[in-house]
């Protein structure tokens, strides 16, 4: 059994104002993120300049909150916000999920690329490298924060979590950093330095994540006011099965050709 | 707001309209997400049940040992009636909320069950599927009151 490192969630004070963690390992992803989107935006076969990218970080930084609030309201906990509606506003009571948060960055993709006359899947093969970078720190986050820990285990590598109990229990986030942080970031990395079809390499981001989350979950504490919802398999676990399965489908359908725009010169692009 | 980018000299020619193929999922993907939605209204309305059936064994469970296994057991018969009076129906179907442990293998969901193990009565709940749930992370995260 390993010891919990018991880190403070309050990184430091700038004068009486607290600065958590969490917070600031979302800034740094942002800030990495965004400065790494400048830099690839460069490349010619992306053509984006940096104003363009910032303008289309505020589309998928809107669309990441209030896609991720509505999915945690209407997959997580939805009686209880009918209950009490005004809490549905209250994001800083924390309460978010990934699945929705993607929909809304793919809706924030099209939206912007209906403002610049860009394909939605082109936009998305842009941002979907950096996104790992984001998701990876948050799990991070989770670990410092006690929180989201995994199932009772008596694995060495088990970790007794204050928060959850005197039982050690499985260090889910610290997988979730790896899988879908690290090894992720990888695979879009290194998948994107060839030229691919267009829409492939936000495709297989969207299989990755759906994948390496549907396993991790089986390690996870499922949601406490939910429990399993469907045998075994946890909320979690039934939202990543039509990412496993769509991206699939929208990877094969990017190998035929099917999102390439017509007459567009650069019939792949990569990542770096 | 932020100022509106300006669009590149050599920008990709707009969009075509979404195939076929591509819409096919994105019904599909919507009608799973209100399935997915439905299936968590009422997994979460029946769990709050449980938790509050499981909140009240454990507040009412006697700390200390029993002189001996059988007045555990007898104590365990007269506390799951007192518990079945305060909350008699199992919120995944008929049946009661409360069992004593008995030899079945698998016990019905919504269930909580009273185990008398020697001199002491365990608890163990189970959820809207049967599954074990977590008693001791449970007692340190007691529901809320109301939905």
């Amino acid at each position: 059994m390993l010891p919990y490192p018991h880190i403070n969630p309050v990184g430091f004070h700038i004068g009486p104002i607290p600065i958590h963690w969490y917070g600031l390992l979302e800034i740094i992803s942002f800030v990495i993120g965004t400065l790494w989107l400048i830099r690839r935006g460069r490349r010619p076969q992306w053509d984006w300049t940096k104003e363009q990218v910032l303008d289309l970080e505020y589309y998928l930084s809107v669309g990441a909150i209030a896609g991720g609030r509505a999915g945690y309201i209407l997959w997580y906990d939805l009686p209880y916000y009918i209950g009490h509606p005004l809490d549905m506003l209250k994001v800083w009571d924390g309460g978010m999920s990934f699945h929705g948060g993607l929909i809304g960055v793919i809706l924030g993709c099209w939206a912007y690329g209906r403002k610049q006359g860009r394909s939605t899947m082109k936009v998305l093969d842009f941002v979907a490298p950096a996104a790992p970078i984001g998701l990876g720190l948050g799990r991070l986050a989770n670990f410092i924060n006690d929180q989201l820990f995994g199932r009772v285990s008596h694995l060495p590598w088990a970790i007794i979590f204050p928060a959850g109990g005197p039982q050690p229990r499985q260090p889910s986030q610290i997988y979730e950093f790896l899988l879908e942080g690290v090894l992720l970031l990888v695979i879009l990395v290194v998948y994107g330095r060839r030229p691919r079809p267009a829409g492939a390499v936000g495709s297989l981001f969207v299989v990755c994540y759906g994948l390496f989350r549907f396993l991790v979950e089986f390690t996870r504490e499922p949601d406490i006011q939910l429990g399993f919802v469907w045998g075994r398999l946890d909320m979690g676990q039934i939202l990543s099965i039509p990412m496993i399965l769509a991206g699939l489908a929208l990877l094969y359908w990017a190998y035929r050709g099917g999102f390439e725009t017509p007459g567009s010169a650069h019939p792949g692009e990569g990542a770096s | 707001m932020r100022p509106a980018a300006h669009m590149p000299a050599n920008a990709a020619p707009p969009p075509r309209r979404m195939g076929r193929f591509p819409l096919a999922i994105i019904i599909l993907t919507t009608l799973y997400g209100l399935w997915a939605a439905v299936l968590s209204y009422r997994v979460v309305v029946k769990q709050q049940a449980v938790r509050h059936h499981l909140e009240l064994a454990l507040r009412t469970q006697p700390r200390h040992p029993f002189a001996s296994a059988r007045q555990a057991r007898r104590y365990a018969r007269e506390w799951l009636r007192r518990l079945e009076a305060r909350y008699p129906q199992n919120p995944c179907g008929a049946g009661p909320a409360y069992r004593l442990a008995s030899g079945r293998r698998r016990l019905p969901a919504c269930t909580v069950v009273l185990i008398p193990q020697g001199h002491h009565i365990a608890i163990q709940a189970y959820d809207t599927q049967g599954q074990a749930m977590d008693t001791v992370f449970e007692g340190l995260n007691p529901p809320p009151r109301h939905l």
